[in-house]
């Protein structure tokens, strides 16, 4: 049984192997700070994440708005990975 | 060996009273299931963010994240950084808020709305074993590691944290393990910051790491620094598991889909601090790698010749600690294994007590009755803990077995929930068969993996495979039944209001 499904699923896993080991690890960081970029652009997109005047009364600043929070984050962490890639 | 001096002897147990005391003072007030599971609501958003990471950075990460980065290098950063960070901000922006404006208890709780009852059982009783397995492996690291460490006995070494974490989690419930947690940040923190340092005295800096790596390592090393590496890398962290298995399914999985994770957030009083808690936590994320994958690096130049990478922790801390400290940073690494088995302990509790039995055996339990359930489910788990403990010595390396059981379940489960959360059209009927198939896959792929991947640890790759044909056969299930009625749908699906 076991020899069936391995006999049926090699030449699916070998052309996969090989579409991914085509790639170099420079490409693929490209694709890593692409995903990154991606969600800091979707984050962009959303609407401003205010506090109510409940929560924060006072001047609202910048640094209130959830999505600099992400953008941020997701700044340092492409910044990571393109020092020690 | 070195044994920990009376003084270090003294921090560790005040350290573990301090816990017990907590346990007890926070359980005081507790009287419904709100209380003991969800802290009333009214938990702290940076205590929250803070007790996300720590539920995560467990002991089972400490020596099993430093025991592979001893072995495969940097790349073992990707579980923290690209295998949290993405995940984590979409989690706050899209499913936290949804999941805590829905009200509920429970991720299955969720889905049992969403799709029907059987997804939620089914779901509810993999996570609950799942749960009640990770808190024997973790129990099991732990004792190794303290046997290691201080010569304990490793069968005393289970039953001694078996109890600490048992007492607090029992009598103080959510707000007790966020509390310990907190605190057991900064006591972690503290204690890898110290060995970090020495360890980077000795080794001569962060330019004498790497010549030492260079010198001892050879061509085997060569990719010892670096977070991305190619496909056909012998470990397990090539490029394509980290992009596929890692970042788009397990790491979503486990921040979106993992009970002990999420439970949390919905003990925060706004979906605004819900949000904030899960973005500070990734913020937080940024520097783990630095106190758990670093001590991996510098420990290989160290002490190249260990065993098994698994014991690069424990090794540092017995030879690099002078008297004094060692309590210190050993109370820290005590902190970092609690942290997580007191979230799983408590989840689990919470999964069996809201879905199975107030769906099965009482649906009219009141909230008290449900928190007097949910406390002996809790006495009941850690003692299963304790018994199956020990079979994690079967198992190569914990971190792998970890992951291993994690990739079964979670690429299905998430594929569940990211139908049941963006598309409408997707029924109950379709969710059991790709929750069933998704499974299925998961468990042949592991069985067959010798004979199709090219690494010897493919978990990530089974990952993505089992979400992928759960979210497909979802799909052509769903299409091919009816759907559920529009009306049943309200404030389930992001597209709806409530």
């Amino acid at each position: 049984m076991k020899e069936i499904i391995i006999s049926l699923l090699k030449p699916f896993a070998d052309l996969c192997f090989r579409c991914v080991n085509f790639i170099s690890p420079d490409v693929a960081l490209f694709l890593y700070i692409f995903v990154l970029a991606a969600i800091a652009v979707w984050v962009l997109t959303l609407k401003q994440e205010k506090p109510q005047r409940s929560q924060k009364p006072g001047k609202f600043l910048f640094v209130h708005d959830l999505r600099v929070w992400a953008i941020s984050i997701l700044f340092v962490q492409a910044v990571i990975y393109i020092i020690f890639r | 060996m070195q044994r920990l001096a009376a003084i270090d002897i003294c921090i560790v147990l005040l350290y573990l009273i301090g816990l017990l005391i907590a346990g007890y003072l926070l359980g005081k007030k507790q009287k419904t299931d709100k209380d003991y599971f969800l802290g009333g609501r009214k938990l702290k958003w940076p205590m929250v963010g803070i007790s996300m990471v720590m539920s995560d950075i467990g002991a089972l990460e400490i020596v099993g994240i430093a025991g592979l980065a001893y072995t495969s290098g940097l790349s073992m950063a990707n579980y923290d950084w690209i295998g949290c960070i993405p995940a984590m901000i979409v989690a706050a922006f899209i499913f936290i808020p949804f999941y805590w404006r829905s009200g509920v208890f429970t991720i299955p709780e969720y889905l049992g709305r969403r799709y029907n009852q059987t997804v939620r059982s089914l779901v509810a009783v993999f996570w609950g074993l799942f749960m009640i397995a990770n808190l024997g492996i973790f129990l099991w690291t732990s004792a190794k590691t303290l046997n290691i460490l201080v010569g304990w006995p490793i069968y005393a070494s289970i039953l001694a944290t078996a109890f600490v974490i048992g007492f607090y989690t029992f009598a103080g419930g959510l707000r007790a393990v966020v509390f310990t947690d907190t605190i057991q940040y900064f006591v972690l923190l503290l204690g890898s910051v110290i060995i970090i340092i020495l360890a980077f005295i000795k080794v001569g800096g962060i330019s004498g790491l790497v010549s030492t790596v260079e010198e001892i390592g050879g061509p085997s090393r060569k990719e010892f620094f670096h977070l991305v590496l190619p496909a056909d890398t012998p470990h397990p962290l090539s490029w394509s598991a980290v992009l596929f298995g890692l970042a788009f399914v397990l790491s979503p999985a486990y921040w979106i889909g993992n009970q002990a994770i999420v439970q949390r957030n919905l003990g925060t009083p706004s979906e605004r601090d819900a949000k904030k808690s899960v973005l500070f936590g990734s913020f937080l994320k940024l520097s783990i790698p630095f106190l758990v994958v670093v001590p991996g690096l510098v420990g290989f130049a160290l002490f190249p010749n260990l065993a098994k990478g698994d014991d690069v922790y424990p090794t540092m801390l017995r030879e690099l600690l002078p008297p004094g400290l060692a309590g210190l940073v050993f109370a820290g690494f005590l902190a970092a294994l609690m942290s997580s088995a007191d979230s799983y302990l408590n989840s689990a509790s919470t999964l069996w007590t809201m879905d199975i039995y107030k769906q099965y055996i009482k649906p009219d339990a009141s909230g008290e009755h449900l928190f007097k359930v949910g406390k002996s489910l809790t006495l009941l788990f850690i003692i299963m803990a304790v018994l199956l403990a020990p079979m994690t010595n079967r198992f190569p390396g914990v971190f792998s077995l970890f992951i291993t059981l994690l990739s079964i379940i979670q690429g299905p489960i998430f594929a569940l929930l990211l139908l049941g959360m963006l598309w409408k059209r997707a029924n109950g009927q379709g969710a059991v068969a790709g929750l069933i198939f998704g499974v299925t896959t998961s468990s042949t792929l592991f069985w067959i993996k010798n004979g199709i991947f090219k690494t010897e640890d493919p978990a990530l790759y089974v990952a993505w495979w089992s979400f992928t044909t759960a979210l497909l056969t979802t799909i052509i299930v769903s299409l091919l039944t009816r759907p559920k009625p529009a009306e049943s749908l309200k404030g389930l699906v992001y597209t709806t209001k409530a």
